[in-house]
């Protein structure tokens, strides 16, 4: 008879199971997160570079998960092309985002569409480059003219304080860009046999990266030490060369990505400066959060840290 | 016994089918279930893209209307943006609606940017009618109504790639969707056929073991049937814990067979005490028989009848000699008399032989008594060969000359009779003397004078030979009193007088 009985229970749990299953597929269905609570996010990022920016938007994503945001990420189809970047910026003005989180340009039509939109009230956050003398807003990234000093003083370590140095840059006017090479230029002051002979600019463009690459060493042989004080630079080197190939004796890059790992391991430089561009991500979407919920003071700046990674160390760092 | 109906083999079938039923009920339910979810999703997933399209379709229309207004300064255009303006805040709201039932980051971008884009045509309408209504018209500018036409379609523009991502998002969500529901579906047949294994497994199992159980159980009962045939006396009982009606008829067959094996067990207790009965009897009658040889063994033994005839036949041929005839005839009849009696005491003999020596004896006696006494014969020639013991006749007729006849001086008479009845030979000793005391007559009427020891032995003794001889079916009684005893004998069978 107990028998019995168990194979009844049995079969009242199955039937209790299937309708159960089904019944939770069913409210599972009908009852997602609706979101009316989220804050809308759009990044607005300068290019799908599969290192510094890819980790950047990583980041910002991992931060609307970790504090409830829904982040949205735009790139426009040119690399760096800022008028469709300021499209952008307007189209989600249309949609009448929470934040926006961009890049510092310095470009009238792109500062004056951010300009818009704070003035709709959407929250602007500034990432990697910050704009002064603007609209309110927030800055998140490195403190690049200390970054600057920071590659400057390893520069010195690395040459022994001897040498000619070449500086490779991404864009003309970039201020971040331009406040790293004042660093770089303000550490070497100490060292009077360390002297800059030229500064080239790659334009993040890969092929243009390899064509300064070799009008340097042809042009100014007497240079013995690369700086790439912009992340295409590194990436594209780091996958190009290795120690028997590359023709300077010195080469020392920005952003710890794969490639410029991959560079370490073969040789190709003797250290990268990471940045914690992730974490600026996370940040940004964190202070985002914060303001929305108990507001305060919004116009100001979150220096990240930078730190410079050896050859012999690359596997025990992170980007943030 | 409730108990064990529960548990009979129809209600344990019954059971297998009951589970087989209510599996099918569940899958069916499942199904049913199933199809109704997938079919909910599907129309679900249309419902939004139709409503999406038709809010596209709205703002085409407002568009248009927005358009006709700034190129012709129409005013049936701007009231029917006015209109159109209704149709596109009523779908944005279902759009909303959609949004707050599953929240779509695209389809909250959408909404808001329709909000923007009316605001925008609102403005762009408010100066289109100030230009319109104005006496002056360069109190609105040309430029400033294009800056703001152009706020509107940029929005549009907006609005238009908006829709695009969102169709190719829809799309892609649908085709998820699609997958999911396939998935779904899948899961629910995979369920369904798991169900269904399952339930089979079960009701296989559930059928195996109740006919395992009835095998097991019949194999019991035939072993047990073949133990009882081969020994009645099988002590061992069947023991079946099937709980059905095989356990039943287990018990029944116990109890039957302990019944049997205890009528069996009776019949042979009383068979038993039977025999011992007829095995004391038969040692009993052996010992009276061992008993009276070896008595007559004695008397023979005090005889030397060699001896005995030698000297009576040199006596009989002495009186030839001698010329003593009638001396001769007595000792010839004398040792006739003696040699039948020694030589057949212990056989059997037939009637007319006894008569025979009867009548050598009644010579004897009437050489020595000459006419005192007559003898008279009334025989039947049919019992003549009746089988009987030697030396009856004799001793009967002997007992009613020395008690009844013997004191009478003349006139003594002995009537000897015989006759053949059907199943019986009678036999009667008739005299004419004094008689049995009423009190010997009763004794033997009612069977006592066979334990006297002391008075008329000798019939006593012939009593109790006849009674050996025939089994006890003998009738013998007196009838006496003075002047007249008639001696009855009545033995069983018959046979044919031979003698004179």
């Amino acid at each position: 008879m107990k028998k019995t009985k168990w194979v009844w229970a049995g079969m009242l749990f199955a039937c209790l199971a299937v309708c159960g299953f089904l019944l939770f597929c069913f409210v599972k269905r009908q009852t997602q997160d609706t979101g009316q609570d989220w804050v809308r996010i759009t990044a607005v990022l300068p290019h799908k570079d599969y290192g510094y920016w890819s980790i950047m938007g990583e980041g910002i994503l991992g931060g609307g998960e970790e504090y409830g945001a829904d982040v949205k990420i735009v790139i426009p189809r040119m690399n760096y092309d800022v008028a469709q970047m300021t499209q952008l910026i307007r189209q989600e003005t249309a949609a009448r985002v929470d934040a926006l989180i961009v890049q510092g340009i310095d470009d009238e039509d792109y500062l004056e569409a951010l300009a818009k939109a704070q003035a709709q009230g959407i929250l602007i956050v500034l990432v990697d480059t910050d704009v002064e003398g603007i609209f309110p807003h927030l800055y998140v990234g490195t403190d690049n003219y200390a970054a600057g000093r920071k590659m400057g003083e390893a520069v010195a370590a690395v040459t022994g304080g001897h040498g000619t140095i070449a500086v490779l840059s991404g864009a003309e006017n970039y201020p971040n860009l331009e406040e790293r090479y004042e660093g770089i230029c303000k550490a070497l002051e100490q060292y009077p046999d360390l002297t800059v002979a030229c500064l080239e600019y790659d334009q993040y463009d890969s092929l243009r990266v390899m064509e300064k690459y070799h009008t340097i060493a042809r042009e100014y042989p007497e240079v013995d030490t690369l700086v790439c004080i912009e992340g295409t630079s590194g990436q594209t080197l780091g996958t190009r060369l290795t120690g028997e190939t590359r023709k300077f004796s010195h080469i020392l890059v920005f952003d710890l990505v794969e490639e410029t790992t991959q560079g370490l391991r073969a040789g190709a430089f003797e250290g990268v400066m990471e940045q914690q561009q992730g974490n600026m991500g996370r940040i940004s979407v964190r202070e985002i959060r914060r303001q929305m919920e108990s507001g305060g003071q919004w116009d100001r700046k979150i220096l990240t840290d930078v730190n410079f990674v050896m050859a012999e160390d690359p596997e025990d760092k992170g980007n943030g | 016994m409730d108990r064990e109906r529960k548990r009979s083999i129809s209600t344990e079938y019954k059971k297998g089918y009951s589970v087989i039923l209510g599996c099918v009920i569940i899958m069916f339910a499942a199904a049913s279930m199933g199809n109704w979810m997938l079919s909910l999703g599907y129309g679900s997933a249309l419902d939004e893209l139709l409503e999406l399209n038709q809010l596209f379709v709205e703002i085409e229309t407002a568009n248009m209307a927005i358009s006709d207004a700034y190129l012709y300064l129409r005013e049936s255009s701007m009231e029917g943006y006015t209109a159109e303006r209704e149709n596109v805040c009523r779908q944005t709201a279902v759009v909303e609606r959609q949004v707050e039932r599953e929240y779509s980051r695209a389809k909250k971008d959408l909404a808001c940017m329709t909000e923007t884009y009316l605001e925008e045509c609102d403005r762009l309408i408010l100066l289109l009618k100030s230009y319109v209504s104005q006496e002056n018209p360069h109190d609105v500018s040309d430029k400033e109504i294009d800056v703001q036409f152009r706020a509107t379609q940029e929005v549009m523009d907006y609005i238009n790639t908006s829709f695009k991502d969102i169709y190719s998002i829809e799309l892609t969500v649908s085709l998820e969707k699609k997958q999911n529901m396939a998935q779904i579906s899948r899961a629910i047949g995979f369920l369904q056929i798991g169900l269904l294994v399952l339930v089979l497994a079960i009701y296989l199992k559930h059928n195996l073991r109740i006919i395992r159980n009835i095998s097991d159980s019949l194999s019991q009962l035939t072993r047990f049937v073949e133990c009882i045939k081969e020994n009645l006396y099988h002590t061992e009982r069947l023991e079946l814990r099937s709980h059905d009606e095989l356990m039943i008829l287990a018990d029944t067959m116990n109890d039957m067979l302990d019944i049997i094996q205890k009528q069996v067990c009776q019949l042979e207790q009383d068979n038993q005490i039977r025999a011992q009965i007829k095995e004391m009897e038969i040692d009993n009658l052996r010992l009276k028989n061992e008993l009276q040889s070896s008595q007559m063994n004695l008397l023979q033994s005090r005889i030397n009848p060699h001896f005995l005839f030698n000297t009576l036949n040199m006596i009989s041929n002495s009186a030839v000699m001698e010329d003593a005839e009638q001396t001769r005839t007595l000792i010839d009849i004398t040792a006739e008399y003696l040699r039948y009696n020694l030589d057949r005491l212990t056989k059997t003999v037939t009637l007319a032989e006894e008569i025979e020596n009867l009548k050598d004896y009644i010579y004897i006696q009437k050489c020595r008594f000459e006419d005192r006494f007559t003898f008279v014969f009334d025989l039947d020639r049919a019992c003549s060969a009746q089988k009987m013991p030697c030396m009856i006749l004799q001793p009967l007729v002997e007992n009613a000359l020395k008690h009844g006849i013997h004191n009478m001086l003349t006139g003594g008479r002995v009537i000897i009779r015989t006759k053949q009845a059907p199943t019986c030979t009678m036999i009667e000793i008739e005299d004419n003397g004094c008689g049995f005391q009423q009190t010997y007559i009763s004794k033997i009427r009612n069977g006592e004078f066979e334990y006297e020891k002391d008075d008329h032995v000798g019939l006593r003794n012939i009593y109790m030979r006849l009674k050996l001889f025939y089994q006890a079916q003998v009738v013998f009684d007196v009838d006496s009193h003075p002047g007249k005893t008639v001696l009855h004998i009545e033995v069983p069978g018959q046979g044919t007088w031979q003698g004179e």
